[in-house]
């Protein structure tokens, strides 16, 4: 039996550098801290080998006096615990750990000078022991310099990746470091070759963030998010986040920092998860960077050696903010896709027409077309005609200016080309119908609901339009009202001027062109509606007349059955109906006559239980949540896939005043750019881009 | 092929012909290019306009003047439109290297056409149909036109996409549902049609036929108005052939013939309630108007509405939190304990238009209620109504 002795100082440096340095980026990590703590408003690094080689971090900062270099590199010593407070931490290190550990890991040389002081001084630590301190001539500030890192220590040197991979990581920590500090100015020299170069930005303060965020995650993210901004008592919290249209397939490009410090701990990463469940894919993540400000008696950043994790005083309402204030961002964003789509789009064009170059014939096939013609976006309609009328306005009057132009997809080859027909000047979304005016008053919905033709057909492209400003669309009593529409109201996603393939809306408005997918879109807003009702008097549901039987998997039916419960606070009542079978007694009210069977299906393929595996594959942190979240989000989850299948098939053919209808509660509903599944609901095309893409210049607007 | 045709024969018949074009266009379904076109035949001084959604088709036909017989298709929207505008006169139709030309006075349209054997051709009742009879416009009107708006556009229900007509015990019903309300109506059979087997006519070829219907209805009440002196006049029945897969009606010149939906409709009886114990009666016109109120503050798709049942009144109301509400209470004989009973407002709202036609303003329907989770049955005031609902209520 050995006995108790205190380890000696080396193996104590030793076993703590297993814990504060594990790769060249957390060496990179420790000294370029130090350099910020020293007031340092620029830093270099000099990496060869990945880092593993040679590792050098040079700033400007205040530097060291000769007494106070010879004991930097022991452990436990430190600048930065002025009143030895550790419950009032304000610079990014504190702990006195760092460069006793680092010297422990290989051959490290400090090069400081203190400002004000003539001599600068040199000192090497070689396995942890620190030599003395020699004059030399140096720069204001601190140079340290780590050489063959881990050579001492080969069971370590063996876990370290590829040099390109180790590189990519010590970047990683020099962006994040970059993103809490605009201010200051870093460049990273890899084999003497200038990979990152970030510029201070001169008189920015802290929070001018937003030219080091694009100089970090590039235009497109700044371009694509939007500021979020919170405060409470104790907390504030600020920064951008994604549009949830730009997304990443993984936490890469989410930045958190507490006071300044980057952090990556998994409670933010939840909740920002959280702000963004139901708008994202499952397999995707968001993007945003994020400055989280509190007392620093709120928090606890002494938790974990590398300081990437802390630990908050009042975690709930760390995450209260977090959540509710990205979620009030996008939710004022309500439907803002991002201009990604528009720009993917844009290149479709481009490229379709540039593969067509020669623009093919109208295709014979007479159902792959639909001439659109329209004038620019002026709904007129009866300022307000009661429900009881079965019959409402929807004129869209030409302006005499205006030419039309024919947009002709072609299914066969999924290209779009456009071309203006040069013999119509004038065109409106309506023609009168042929039939005889004197049509009866007691027809049935199926010929009053029959819009008039829209368009020529393409046999007869160019012949006459025979236009007629007040023709008159008869529409289905139960959605009038909804397109009452008057004249000269915004309305963002504008006039719906027609159905393309029973699956796309056209609209526009005064300045753009909106291409809605009426199934995404429906999605969202039946999902929301399902969770309003959730949340106020319990979902609406309607008894069925006969309860209709729908037959499973006994797998399926055990699984639908057993979240009878869940099931029931969604508006779905099944019961067992022997066999593999489930009866069907009432369905949500909102489920809009839409195939049964296949929701019951899907609902019961997906197990409870699985949900949590769901979970932990997409990396979040809900663990910690309370049960009653959990159960909160399975109902969230069946209310989606009955959005799914309850909503407005793609392939369904809608009329005129359905579509407006559409697009006006789009407007009004959160979240309505995106379906539940985070695909985009619309993409909006300005007319300006279209006048770029027919080279047209000057448009007067 | 070549005539001669009056604009004041020939323009109805389009109109009439066309809304099969305008609604196959509108929805999609059978539009295709052919279908697009109308059919014209010119044989025997008579002219025969057709159109199809490929589902139904609709013949009808008018006196012209024929110097060259023969068939051709030609564009239906074109020449709708292009018969409407012409000037009051004779047009003249000439087919020349399948280019046909309408001209009248010095106006003149050349417009494309296509081959007449393109056009699928009219199903005609071949042998001995399974049902043969004849019933008068009022009554296939009203059986058609009471029930139609209950039918399901839900295609996962095929087999509710129409209006299930069928005879039992001398009556010929129809009945209609979509799973959430459910409408039947009888008339005492006419003579032949005792030993039908049900058919389910499509959604659309019901609609197609009561407009057809309900337009002859029209002229016939403004007949009658120009001639009150005259005797009434005998109208043409409808003659009506049922078969396995077709049914066909004629009336006078004008033929439908409508492939059926394929499929078993449900066994709807055991679905209408019988022991309803609570009975309210409502005048049905302030009825109608207090449901029209109380759809403005609801939102799209559900539209729910409450009843609340007191000692000689009911309560409507409606609305959402965040679109305000509505509350109105309507005279009515009731004498049960109250209750509170929730509907799809719209579903009962679109109900109210035929009854009100058949009571006329002054009439009372009867609800017949259990409690507030089971069917209400409803039909006119009176013993053995030929024409009942049953509506589910919605839990609120």
């Amino acid at each position: 039996m050995s006995e108790i002795r205190r380890l000696p100082e080396e193996v104590v440096n030793r076993i703590a550098a297993g814990e504060v340095i594990e790769r060249p980026a957390s060496v990179a990590k420790e000294l370029t801290e130090n350099a910020l703590d020293a007031g340092a408003t620029r830093i270099v690094l000099h990496i060869e080998g990945g880092g593993k080689k040679r590792l050098q971090v040079q700033d400007n900062g205040h530097g060291m006096t000769r007494d106070e270099l010879a004991i930097a590199p022991l452990r436990y010593a430190t600048s930065k615990l002025p009143g030895d407070n550790l419950s009032d931490i304000r610079s990014l290190g504190f702990r006195g750990e760092a460069l006793a550990a680092i010297g422990a890991a290989g051959r490290l040389t400090i090069t400081s000078r203190r400002r004000g002081e003539g001599d600068g001084w040199t000192l090497e630590v070689i396995n942890g022991h620190p030599g003395e301190p020699k004059p030399v001539a140096a720069n204001t500030g601190t140079k340290v310099e780590l050489r063959d890192l881990f050579s001492n220590i080969p069971a370590r040197l063996k876990f370290l990746r590829a040099d390109a991979t180790e590189a990519m990581r010590l970047r990683e920590v020099i962006h994040s470091l970059g993103l809490s500090r605009p201010d200051v100015a870093f460049e990273i020299h890899e084999a003497g070759r200038r990979a990152i170069q970030m510029p201070a930005m001169i008189g920015a303060g802290r929070e001018d963030i937003g030219e080091r965020i694009a100089q970090v995650l590039g235009r497109h993210f700044t371009d694509n998010a939007r500021a979020v901004e919170a405060r409470t008592q104790d907390l504030r919290i600020h920064g951008l986040a994604c549009l949830p249209t730009y997304r990443r397939s993984n936490l890469s490009q989410c930045f958190f920092f507490v006071n300044g410090r980057p952090v990556r701990d998994r409670l933010l990463f939840g909740a920002l998860r959280a702000a963004y469940s139901d708008l994202l894919p499952r397999a995707s993540a968001p993007a945003a960077v994020l400055f989280l400000e509190l007392g620093t008696d709120m928090v606890d950043v002494n938790v974990h050696p590398t300081k990437a994790e802390v630990r908050f005083r009042d975690p709930a309402s760390v995450r209260a903010i977090i959540v509710s204030s990205v979620r009030r961002m996008l939710e004022g964003q309500s439907g803002k896709t991002s201009t990604t789509l528009a720009d993917k789009l844009g290149d479709r064009f481009r490229s379709g027409s540039r593969e067509t170059a020669t623009p093919p014939p109208f295709p014979s096939s007479s159902e792959s077309t639909g001439a659109i013609t329209g004038s620019r976006g002026t709904i007129t309609g009866a300022p307000f005609s009661s429900p009881s009328e079965s019959t409402g306005t929807i004129a869209a009057r030409a302006s005499p200016s205006s030419s039309t132009e024919t947009i002709t997809g072609s299914r066969e080859t999924g290209t779009i080309t456009a071309r203006a027909s040069p013999l119509s000047s004038t065109g409106t979304i309506t023609a009168p119908p042929f039939s005889s005016p004197s049509s009866s008053p007691s027809s049935s919905t199926e010929t009053t609901t029959a819009p008039p033709f829209l368009s020529p057909s393409p046999t007869s492209g160019d012949t006459l339009i025979n236009t007629h400003p007040d023709a008159r669309t008869a529409h289905d009593s139960r959605n009038a009202g909804a397109v009452n529409v008057s004249e000269g109201q915004e309305f963002p996603l504008g006039a719906a001027l027609a159905q393309i393939h029973a699956t796309y809306i056209v609209s526009q408005t005064d300045d753009s062109l909106v291409i809605t997918d009426q199934h995404a879109a429906d999605e969202r807003l039946v999902y929301e509606a399902i969770k309003k009702q959730i949340r106020q008097n319990g979902v609406r549901r309607q008894i069925l007349l006969v309860p209709e039987v729908v037959e499973l998997s006994q797998q399926e039916a055990e699984r639908a059955l057993a979240q009878e419960n869940e099931l029931r606070q969604c508006g779905l009542v099944i019961e067992p109906f022997g066999g593999n079978s489930v009866l069907v007694r009432e369905i949500p009210s909102l489920f809009a006559r839409e195939n049964l069977t296949e929701l019951v299906r899907a609902v019961a393929d997906k197990d409870p239980d699985s949900l949590g595996r769901d979970r932990r594959h997409k990396h979040t942190h809900d663990d910690e949540l309370p049960q009653t979240n959990k159960a909160e989000e399975r109902i969230h989850q069946i209310a989606a896939t009955i959005a799914c299948h309850g909503s407005i098939r793609a392939g369904k053919k809608l009329r005129h005043d359905e579509m407006n209808h559409l697009l006006r509660t789009m407007e009004k509903t959160p979240n309505s750019g995106q379906c539940n599944h985070g695909r985009p609901s619309y993409i909006e095309l300005k007319i300006s881009a279209l006048d770029r893409l027919f080279e047209r210049g000057g448009r007067k607007l | 092929m070549e005539f001669q045709a009056a604009k004041s024969s020939l323009d109805p018949i389009l109109g009439v012909v066309g809304k099969i074009v305008e609604s196959s266009r509108a929805s999609n379904l059978g539009y295709t290019e052919i279908t697009d076109h109308f059919l014209l035949e010119a044989r025997d001084g008579v002219l025969e306009v057709t159109a199809t959604d490929t589902v139904t088709f609709m013949r009808m036909a008018c006196s012209v003047d024929i110097q060259t017989p023969g068939a051709v298709a030609v564009n239906a929207p074109t020449l709708g439109r292009a018969v409407r505008v012409l000037p009051d006169d004779n047009i003249k139709f000439k087919l020349n290297d399948e280019q046909m030309t309408i001209s009248a006075g010095r106006g003149r349209y050349v417009l494309p056409t296509l081959p007449a054997g393109d056009y699928p051709s009219f199903p005609e009742p071949e042998g001995k149909q399974d049902a043969d009879f004849k019933i008068s416009v009022p009554d296939l009107h009203h059986l058609l036109h009471t029930t139609a708006v209950c039918a399901s556009d839900n295609e996962s229900r095929y087999y509710l996409n129409g209006v299930y007509l069928h005879s039992d015990e001398g009556r010929l019903l129809a009945v209609a549902t979509d799973g959430m309300r459910l409408a039947r109506c009888h008339i005492k059979s006419p003579g032949g049609a005792e030993k039908m087997k049900g058919v389910i006519i499509p959604r659309r070829a019901v609609g197609q036929i009561e407009s057809l219907l309900a337009d002859r209805l029209k002229l016939d009440r403004d007949a009658d108005k120009e001639e009150e002196a005259e005797e009434v006049r005998e109208h043409d029945p409808v003659s009506v052939s049922t078969g396995e897969t077709m049914a066909w009606f004629a009336l006078g010149k004008t033929r439908i013939a409508t492939k059926l939906v394929d499929g078993a409709f449900p066994d709807y009886d055991r679905v209408i309630p019988r022991d309803n114990n609570r009975l309210l009666s409502v005048a049905v016109a302030p009825l109608k108007e207090a449901m029209a109120r109380a759809l403005v503050v609801s939102t799209d798709n559900v539209s729910a509405v409450r009843f609340d049942l007191e000692n000689d009144s009911v309560k409507v109301s409606s609305g959402e939190s965040n679109m305000g509400n509505f509350e109105d209470t309507l005279d009515a004989a009731y004498d049960s304990e109250t209750l509170a009973v929730g509907f799809n407002g719209s579903l009962l709202s679109e109900l109210m238009p035929p009854l009100q036609e058949i009571l006329g303003d002054d009439g009372r329907i009867d609800l017949h209620l259990l409690d507030e989770v089971s069917p209400m049955l409803f039909h006119a005031s009176g013993d053995d109504p030929s024409l009942v609902y049953v509506l589910m209520p919605l839990r609120i």
